[in-house]
């Protein structure tokens, strides 16, 4: 099995300006998986802040049947290979007395149907989110168990939302109930992560990981005798500390066990892009570059920080987006976020029109994913929790019969679907937040 | 750059003063075993508490005049029928549930202590009645004695954030690139990210961790001298002509056509053996080659044939020279042309010059090495020299001061083994200590602020009543991460290993003499950034329609000016007041245009002193207007909510999502102004108890627009500025209402003690901690709100200086 990306693939600047599509131009011909073999699932979350406008998100019609809405139309072309619901709820995006803070609450339940204890500071939790109960069970058969991306950095200033620490606003993926895992929202520092820095030759690549061996068993060394001396709160510290050592340990001890992947040929701004649509789209082609080189099988990506007031200049909407979304019904203000949406989709489509593109197997990428695509709010306006914006796309390898609009019974947990999407990467759990069974719908 | 000279010498000549000889006294210097583990926190037995009498009164007044009172002004709206911003004080049967819900107890009492509840529309109770609900219901919420010992809190360790990183590996190892700033962003809590209890550590920040302490330990230790060796290049417009020689544009390089020579110049930094290295072509006529004579400082050295025709070559010589500036020329010598010759390419003779470069000195000496290799590789392993003792000697003074405390006789032993192997295993003794450094700077004990309780374990007993006294190393550790977000320097190690840090004098001549230091900048660009949310305004992007002259350079402007003015309360020690009512600031042209202020000129900031009505404090400031207002329009309400969360420490909850009552007003009225709009919003009790105050105080600045600059109309409406707030101050314009806020100069004062005293605890405050607070503003008021009284009190104050010890109190 032969892996070719050598190809010089340049994306000079902005990472639109390529005519062909990049990965299939890498892979000339051929797959990373021969036909014959059956290529492995992948899963990434794609989440935007502040909810959508919903009577131009919602279909029309049920089944296979269906309509796509104004915001949907960047979706025409791909019709048959997405899965649209109606009726999947976050309950724990609602308040349930802790008063204030919806979109917090709405980042924070997001993938992980759990209620976060309101704090700004002492105690943080939430529970594991989706993506990190299926890195903990397929993640060692890759280079990376998975890749956390976005766009915004986290707000370092201030609070962000009512009483709620910045960290459930900052971060959809939790690594157990305590951590949240940061996001890497440079392009290039992504890339590094995927294929390594500057070559290098091979004996210094073993020296490498000697040394790194040699480091790393001293200080989780270090970490286990402080252990016993440290009090509960300092204790917990000290085992994430010690939690993130071992998981990079195995990483290295691994990467013996899997191929070295042929750098591929980016070219790259040096630091984050100051044009917006050119940092969207570079992420984008970084996630399929990452899925596409099984490099990871579980990605989560923030187009924004929940809560996020960043205007869309590139839609024509100079407003700020949380902002508008209080809009109280104000026709401009929904038709500016109405701009908004379709701007977020026609990135989301593009995305998905690559990984259509790059055929794998006998069919493409996109056909052995399950891509959501999603919001932790509905109405923004009102803060609602339930009916979610939910786009899956992709067919899971065919054990999701895609082109259909499912409606489901009224507040059913999100969860249930990602129980199911668990299933589908052999990550299956009995349960995960506040799931009560799983979405069987998908099958058809 | 390094600091802490002295602290590095390992004999005492090069150390001079008290310090370095505290150090060889104390054995910090010291190579042997008289090095201990660091000092067991102290253990202080304290009054025992009054349990009991202390309890029983609280739950008394809470069910014998709390509850009467709320049953009465209150259940209307927050009882067993309604509960109005999802409050219903039924619901607190009894002290308990009341005290386990401190937020929302906090936040009643606000709303009675000003008079925002009960609503305008409600009977209200009398002043007297209003006093003592008040008085009763902060002997329910703060039941703590201040004259007795009380709980000084427990910071949980803290892992450096970003900005403590990057001026940790400066003031440790000289590094001077900036390896944080590609970590993660640090997640704020209370308001800081520099609280311990958020700042977690996921796989990603671990992984940035590791190459990062890779790449210091690269550029820190030289390894290999070869890549060390400096290169200086000149090409292009760099180099210079004599004779007949053009510059070829489009392929940026020099052509000598007939006689003539391209120079460059070069500096040296010492004597010693330089390559010096062409980069040239030709092309061809005749039978000769094109000959190129290299000259330094117009002494022939060489002269080659150039037989390089499509790419270039190198023609290089090695010559031995002095320091100082050199020139390096490259002479045609033979120009021949045949314009008859068959061959189009061999008509004409030239010498090409893409390049110069000079590498050197190549004969490197240790001076030529950074600092911190010449420290860190100060012994070397030679004939009776282990590399394990080598690494020993060198790794000691590294471990204590990355620890920032005494390292302990095993660790050094642990860290020298690593060395050990690694040369071992085939590393050179330079690549051995790379390693070692490596994992310094990945180890726990750098990454974390430890503040062990190995001490109070053993004395359990004593301690479980209590909290105990820091050790001094952690209390050096506390005031430099403090006040410079690094780490300690040498005068704090000494201090510390002397076991002065314990004494409050010294404590103060150290916080004086740490805010004197230009390592204090920290304290702006840390504490004063986030505590104004100075740190947003990166985010705001003004409407450019409507604010077509805001650019990048002047919201860089905006941000610097706030700055300097944070600079200038500190260096000058200056009151605290000046935040609200300075009339003076700092602005370039740009800048000065944008306030209407003329005379000034060029890209540098001048301070200026306001006379007019207009600025005053950083209210006024277009930093914080602009961070304050929605992109197209001014928001009266972000810029209200701003000062009472930043100067008047009381902030308002979140608005509840829906709110009804606007939609309805701005469907049946449209065209209203914004004041109305507000206004009518106002007339619901539940906006009102916070818009209230809210809305009049961000009247006062509507005269600045959504990017700060002064106008007498928005739009077609004329600005009213005026306001009163439910107390019955009333203003009309900016410097009024500067002045209401600095006769509230007590809240201000504890707003600020209690951000700053977060900050440098890097924990949220607690009931108890208002004791610490009121101690540290009682101290202001005596030292006329001096910004240094403020650090000096904080630093001084039971918090900072104490921690509870584990399993203690719940």
């Amino acid at each position: 099995m032969t892996k070719r990306l050598s190809r010089r693939t340049v994306l000079k600047g902005v990472g639109c300006a390529m005519g062909l599509p990049l990965l299939e131009a890498m892979v000339p011909g051929r797959s990373l998986f021969a036909a014959e073999t059956k290529p492995p699932l992948r899963m990434a979350f794609v989440t935007f802040p502040n909810g959508a406008i919903m009577d131009a998100w919602k279909p029309e019609g049920e089944g296979s049947a269906f309509k796509l809405s104004a915001t949907m139309q960047p979706l025409a072309d791909l019709q048959s290979e997405i899965t649209l619901f109606t009726g999947l709820a976050q309950d724990n995006g609602r308040s349930h007395g802790a008063g204030a803070g919806d979109h917090a609450r709405s980042s924070a339940s997001l993938l992980t149907g759990a209620h976060p204890v309101k704090t700004s500071g002492a105690n943080i939790r939430v529970g594991q989110s989706v993506d990190q109960a299926a890195a903990e069970r397929v993640g060692h058969l890759t280079r990376l168990p998975s890749l956390e991306i976005g766009i915004e950095r986290g707000r370092d200033a201030g609070g962000c939302d009512s009483g709620y620490s910045c960290a459930y606003s900052n971060a959809v993926s939790w690594k157990d109930a305590t951590t949240p895992m940061a996001k890497e929202i440079n392009p290039r520092l992504v890339f590094e992560r995927l294929f390594g820095g500057k070559q290098q030759d091979n004996k210094s690549l073993v020296r490498r990981t000697r040394v790194r061996q040699s480091v790393l068993d001293l200080v989780s060394q270090q970490a286990a005798d402080l252990t016993g001396r440290l009090g509960q709160g300092d204790r917990q510290k000290v085992d994430q500390y010690f939690t993130s050592v071992r998981e990079i340990e195995q990483r290295i001890s691994r990467a013996a066990d899997h191929k070295q992947v042929e750098r591929p040929e980016m070219d790259l701004p040096e630091g984050v892009p100051d044009d917006l649509v050119e940092h969207i789209r570079l992420m984008y082609d970084l996630v399929a570059l990452a899925l596409q080189t099984d490099s990871t099988r579980v990605v989560t990506y923030m187009l924004a920080n929940e809560g996020s007031n960043r205007s869309y200049k590139m839609a024509g909407v100079n407003d700020g987006h949380h902002e508008l979304s209080h809009h109280r019904e104000d026709k401009d203000k929904v038709e500016q976020l109405r701009k908004i949406d379709l701007f977020l989709m026609t990135e989301f489509a593009s995305f998905l029109k690559k990984l259509k593109s790059t055929p794998e197997g006998s069919g493409s990428l996109l056909d052995n994913c399950m891509v959501l695509y999603g919001s932790g709010l509905s109405d923004g306006n009102r803060h609602r929790h339930d009916d979610l914006p939910i786009v899956l796309a992709g067919k899971a390898g065919g054990s999701i019969q895609s082109g259909r609009h499912i409606r489901l019974a009224s507040e059913t947990p999100l969860n249930n679907l990602f129980l199911s999407m668990l299933d589908r990467m052999d990550a299956g759990m009995p349960t995960l937040g506040d799931s009560t069974g799983r979405l069987t719908a998908l099958e058809g | 750059m390094l600091t802490g000279g002295t602290f590095w010498q390992r004999n005492a000549t090069a150390g001079s003063g008290p310090v370095a000889a505290a150090l060889i006294a104390l054995g910090l210097f010291g190579t042997g075993s008289e090095l201990s583990a660091a000092e067991p926190a102290k253990p202080v037995p304290v009054a025992p508490k009054k349990i009991e009498p202390a309890k029983i009164e609280p739950a008394a007044v809470y069910a014998g005049k709390v509850v009467p009172f709320l049953k009465k002004h209150c259940y209307d709206c927050h009882g067993p029928d309604v509960q109005e911003a999802e409050i219903g004080f039924h619901d607190y049967l009894d002290l308990a549930k009341v005290m386990g819900d401190e937020r929302t107890w906090t936040r009643v009492l606000q709303m009675i202590e000003t008079g925002v509840m009960p609503p305008d529309d409600s009977p209200q109770p009398t002043s007297a009645e209003r006093k003592q609900i008040v008085a009763d219901l902060e002997r329910v919420l703060y039941n703590v004695d201040c004259d007795l010992p009380h709980d000084p809190g427990r910071v949980t360790i803290r892992r450096l954030n970003r900005a403590e990183y990057n001026n940790t590996v400066r003031d440790l190892l000289g590094v001077t690139f900036r390896p944080a700033d590609d970590f993660p962003s640090d997640d704020v809590g209370s308001g800081f990210d520099n609280i311990g209890e958020v700042l977690t550590l996921p796989p990603l920040l671990m992984e940035k961790y590791l190459t990062a302490a890779e790449r210091i330990a690269e550029q820190t230790i030289v390894a290999d001298s070869k890549a060390f060796i400096k290169s200086q290049r000149r090409d292009r417009k760099l180099l210079k002509s004599e004779g007949s020689v053009n510059y070829d544009e489009d392929r940026r390089r020099w052509v000598i056509v007939s006689k003539g020579n391209v120079w460059g110049e070069f500096e040296l930094p010492r004597g010693g053996q330089y390559i010096l290295r062409v980069y040239a072509r030709a092309t061809r006529a005749g039978d000769e080659p094109a000959e190129m004579e290299l000259r330094l400082d117009g002494k022939r050295l060489k002269v080659f044939d150039v037989n390089a025709i499509d790419k270039g070559g190198t023609y290089e010589f090695t010559a031995r020279t002095k320091a100082g500036t050199h020139r390096v020329s490259a002479h045609f010598l033979n120009d021949f042309q045949d314009p008859k010759a068959k061959d189009s390419d061999r008509r004409d003779r030239n010498l090409i010059i893409d390049s110069f470069e000079v590498d050197g000195p190549i004969d490197l000496r240790l001076e030529d090495y950074p600092e911190a290799h010449r420290k860190l590789v100060a012994a070397r392993p030679g004939a009776k020299v282990t590399a394990a003792d080598a690494a020993r000697q060198n790794l000691r003074l590294l471990l204590s001061r990355a620890f920032r405390r005494r390292a302990s006789d095993d660790e050094v032993n642990t860290y020298s083994q690593l060395v050990e192997a690694s040369v071992e295993a085939g590393d050179s003794f330079e690549q051995g200590m790379q390693v070692a450094l490596t994992a310094v700077l990945v180890s726990p004990h750098f990454l974390f602020r430890m503040e062990d309780d190995a001490g109070s374990k053993d004395a359990k007993s004593e301690t479980t009543a209590g909290s105990v006294e820091l050790s001094d190393f952690e209390l050096a550790t506390r005031l430099s991460y403090f006040i410079w977000s690094s780490m300690p320097d040498d005068e704090l190690f000494a201090l510390a290993s002397a076991g002065k840090l314990g004494d409050a004098a010294i404590r103060e001549q150290q916080v004086r003499r740490m805010l004197a230091d230009p390592k204090s900048d920290a304290l702006v660009q840390n504490f004063a950034t986030q505590w104004l949310n100075l740190r947003l305004l990166d985010g705001a992007s003004p409407d450019p329609q409507a604010y077509p002259d805001f650019s990048p350079e002047l919201k860089a402007d905006m941000r610097r000016e706030t700055e300097l003015f944070c600079q200038a309360i500190l260096r000058e020690d200056r009151s605290l007041l000046d935040f609200i009512e300075g009339r003076f600031s700092f602005v370039n042209e740009r800048l000065a245009k944008h306030y209407g202020l003329k005379g000034i000129e060029g890209d540098e900031f001048q301070r200026v002193a306001f006379k007019d009505d207009r600025r005053t404090g950083v209210l006024t400031q277009a930093s914080i207007l602009t961070l304050t207002s929605n992109p197209a329009r001014t928001s009266p309400v972000k810029r209200g909510k701003w000062i009472m969360e930043n100067i008047l420490g009381s902030a308002p909850p979140d608005p509840p999502p829906d709110v009804p009552e606007l939609e309805a007003t701005q469907k049946a009225k449209p065209g209203l102004s914004l004041r109305e709009q507000l206004e009518i919003h106002r007339a619901s009790a539940v906006c009102a108890s916070c818009h209230k105050t809210m809305d009049q105080l961000g009247f006062g600045l509507e005269n600045f627009d959504a990017v700060g600059r002064w106008r007498e109309k928005d739009g077609q409406l004329a600005i009213d500025s005026s306001g009163e707030l439910p107390n019955g101050d009333t203003f009309d314009g900016p410097l009024e209402m500067a002045g209401v806020l600095k006769q509230r100069q007590e809240e201000f004062a504890r707003c600020l003690a209690e951000k700053m005293l977060t900050f440098a605890l890097g924990r949220g405050l607690q009931s108890p901690d208002r004791c610490a607070v009121d101690t540290i503003v009682e101290g202001l008021k005596k030292q006329e709100f001096r910004f240094s009284a403020l650090v000096v009190e904080i630093a001084n104050s039971v918090p900072f200086t104490r921690r509870r010890g584990e399993g203690t109190l719940p």
